[in-house]
């Protein structure tokens, strides 16, 4: 018995020192990536990085708004921090991410999503496992610690073993922790900006162009704790409702937050990718209409 | 519990010390260990499912101690069938009736009279297929008086829900396993070790071959109406080592526990997709379901005896029923068709033979391709919906027009689509290694051993992964 529990010992230990060498390379190469969009935040700015706007949010913050299109024609300096498949926590641990890298910006534009007017599911969104290599930074573990749930916890776990989340997440983070060894400046579906666009399709739809108006009042907690995190960093807060197809939302905000209300702007499925992202054409569009009302905020300031 | 999962290892690790530290002495409180680790095991599913197991393991423990004694061949019939009728018709019960109530309904329709019968909402118990076929045998090798019942409650309880094997076999004879309890249990390094190694491998072939397949599957069966002729037949390629890697790995790590608690269950797999045949392929297939088959269905049919047209119609049968064991639907009892005809063509002109021993010539090579793909072109009936999804299916392998390719549909799907075939090359170099020996399971080495705990590590598709897919049946 002694020597059937020291040889599953010794295979076991073997293992695992080999798994935390490919665990520690792949941290490595990951971490000194523009892979995914925290490693870029970090790795792309040089210190303290001063920008006049930040767009954050989802998919739909992600590839509404071209900002390489605000910055030339309103003469200023932006940057795209939205990740797909996101929820309001984890943008709020996005925009965290980046002040905490030692960047500014004047606006923090946040892309909403309906979903998240009234309040924000408690859990992991599929996506926050691309922080894990700055697991060891307090706002991501604190993030980790109340969203993760289950009786591993690999995410958690990663600020003192990151082997678990890396085996988890292994199709996430080793196989792009190769590409990272190999090419250190792939990004990961987004450009130099931060921007993300769609295939250039049309929206195939076959439902009668009736659109849908909702009344929605923004009381979002997590809101607040971002308005008030900004004020710390000395930036502004403004919601920004990205166009939807079919769909008008009419908005109360008691809160008053700075808001763009952008919903039912595009009317037509000539404008759109699917029902919630716009296509090209359909950025164009959004990028104008946002333009004049950021400039307005801008001048009203 | 699935024995890929942390509940199961926080499960089997306080098991395995209290059974051979405090209890290693006294096989009565080692079973008593194992049968309240069984119903614990089985009740983290369901725990009503645990009345049923309770049910027909007492059932057939008291017809078979009446069979002991009772010399009235009238009366030993009767508790024959009251046991075969029970444990069939829990099954039929719990795995059928929908199935039925649909069919009937539909033939009235057909018929032009269209009735209306409600369908029942049911949940299938795991592995009810197996454990009510394991008892079932228990009963019928009393009555043909091959077996002596068995006195002792406690084994025989923990007999049949011994949790290794109990949701998804191998499918156990009492007179293989039963004595087992009986015994003092000694620990046995080299059996202990060759466990440890059959389970590892079982975990291999399940996280990285089956669930990484099983994703890239879903995908192109789902929408197989798009996709193009390529990407159709590596869906249905893919399947046959998802539902290999799936099965035969659970069996190993059945096997690989088994050892580690000191016992031995019955080889479920022999290396099946090196097969020159398809009646190779049955010998080498779920072996204990053809050998239950074979010994309860095929042999009483009057197998062979009464002349090989009558053979093989008993072949044809066996077929079917095997086909309908696998679920309550058109597409399995298709699947044993197709294989009931494939074996009937070598069992007709008496080429049957098996070779243990594959031999990398090209006769051989092309042998073996063509048993695979006629397995695999019978398995798309086997993993599709419907037997209209299923003719759909390969009429777009040969004539499809669809343009869609999931498997390289992103980065992410092409990368899982090289770790498959990746995980497809070593477990076919293993086995084909380990079958030139003439071994029926793989040998590790330290090496391999190491290799495969890092391959299930960085290439295992831990998240989403999916259910073992026997346990269905």
């Amino acid at each position: 018995m002694k020597k059937f529990l020291f040889q599953i010992f010794t295979y076991l230990l073997i293992t695992f020192l080999v798994g935390l060498s490919i665990t520690g390379a792949a941290d490595y190469f990951l971490s000194k990536s523009y892979f995914y969009k925290p490693q870029f935040i970090s790795n792309y700015f040089s210190s303290a990085s001063k920008l006049d706007y930040i767009i954050a949010g989802s998919s739909r913050g992600l590839t509404t708004i071209d900002t390489k299109e605000v910055d030339s024609k309103l003469g200023v300096k932006g940057f795209n921090i939205s990740m797909d498949d996101t929820g309001l926590p984890s943008q709020f641990l996005m925009i965290k991410h980046f002040f905490e890298s030692g960047n500014t910006a004047n606006y923090c534009v946040l892309t909403l999503d309906v979903s998240h007017f009234e309040e924000s599911e408690k859990k992991l969104n599929d996506n926050d496992y691309r922080f894990i290599t700055y697991s060891d930074r307090s706002y991501v573990h604190e993030y980790y610690r109340a969203y993760e749930t289950g009786i591993i916890r690999p995410l958690t776990w990663s600020k003192y073993f990151p082997l678990f989340a890396y085996s988890y997440y292994n199709m996430e983070l080793i196989w792009p922790a190769g590409m990272a060894a190999l090419k250190p400046r792939y990004k990961n579906r987004f450009d130099e900006k931060g921007d993300y666009s769609y295939p250039d399709m049309v929206f195939s739809n076959d439902s009668p162009p009736k659109v849908q108006e909702i009344q929605k009042a923004i009381k979002n907690p997590i809101l607040e704790e971002i308005r008030a995190y900004l004020q710390t960093k000395n930036s502004e807060l403004i919601l920004y409702i990205a166009p939807y197809f079919n769909k008008s939302i009419y908005v109360t905000n008691p809160s008053n937050y700075p808001l763009i209300n952008h919903a039912g702007a595009l009317q037509g499925a000539n404008y759109f990718f699917d029902i919630d992202h716009v296509n090209t054409l359909g950025k164009q569009e959004a990028t104008n209409l946002f333009m004049e009302d950021f400039q307005a905020i801008l001048k009203s300031n | 519990m699935l024995f890929n999962s942390i509940e199961f290892f926080l499960f089997i690790i306080p098991v395995f010390f209290l059974y051979w530290f405090p209890l290693s002495k006294n096989v009565k409180l080692q079973n008593w260990l194992l049968l309240i680790s069984s119903y614990v095991f089985y009740g983290w599913w369901d725990w009503r499912f645990l009345f049923l197991i309770l049910f027909s393991s007492i059932l057939d423990f008291i017809v078979g101690r009446k069979l002991e004694f009772e010399k009235n061949l009238r009366i030993r019939k009767v508790l024959l069938w009251l046991s075969i009728g029970a444990n069939l018709g829990l099954l039929g019960f719990f795995k059928y009736f929908n199935f039925f109530i649909d069919s009937f309904a539909e033939a009235f329709t057909f018929f032009g009279y269209p009735i209306q019968i409600g369908r029942l909402n049911i949940i299938l118990p795991v592995g009810i297929s197996f454990y009510t076929f394991q008892t079932m045998s228990y009963t019928l090798d009393v009555y043909k008086r091959k077996l002596t019942p068995t006195k002792d409650l406690l084994s025989f309880l923990t007999f049949v829900s011994f949790f290794p094997q109990l949701v998804a076999g191998p499918i156990e004879r009492a007179s293989h396993l039963l004595p087992q309890f009986f015994k003092r249990r000694e620990f046995d390094y080299t059996w202990a070790i060759s466990g440890a190694k059959i389970f590892l491998w079982g975990l291999f072939k399940k996280v990285v071959i089956a669930d990484n397949s099983a994703i890239l599957v879903e995908g192109i069966f789902e929408n197989y109406s798009q996709q193009s002729s390529l990407s159709l037949i590596l869906g249905s390629i893919f399947f046959s080592f998802q539902i290999y890697g799936d099965f035969s790995g659970y069996s190993d790590m059945a096997i690989g526990l088994s050892r580690i608690f000191g016992f031995d269950l019955i080889t479920n797999f022999k290396f099946p997709y090196l097969s020159k045949n398809v009646s190779v392929f049955w010998k080498r297939w779920h072996i204990s379901l053809s050998s239950w088959f074979r010994d309860y269905l095929y042999i009483p049919l009057g197998g062979n005896r009464k002349g090989k047209n009558r053979a093989m119609i008993n072949v044809f049968i066996v077929f079917l029923v095997s086909g309908f064991w696998h679920g309550a639907n058109w597409t399995f009892i298709i699947w044993g068709l197709i294989h009931g005809i494939g074996y009937l063509f070598y069992f007709a002109f008496g080429t049957n033979k098996e070779e243990e021993v594959f031999s990398l010539n090209p006769k051989t090579i092309v042998q073996v391709i063509f048993t695979f793909l006629m397995v695999s072109f019978a398995f798309v009936f086997f993993r599709s919906p419907s037997v209209s999804d299923s003719l759909n299916y390969l009429n777009g392998i040969f004539f499809g027009h669809g343009e869609a390719a999931f498997f390289m549909s992103s980065s992410r799907h092409l990368v899982m689509t090289g770790i498959t075939f990746l995980g497809i090359i070593i477990l076919m170099s293993y086995e084909i290694a380990a079958n030139r020996k003439g071994a029926f399971e793989v040998s590790l080495n330290k090496f391999d051993l190491v290799l495969c705990g890092i391959s299930i590590l960085f290439l295992g598709a831990f998240k989403n992964h999916l259910d073992f897919i026997y346990f269905q049946f």
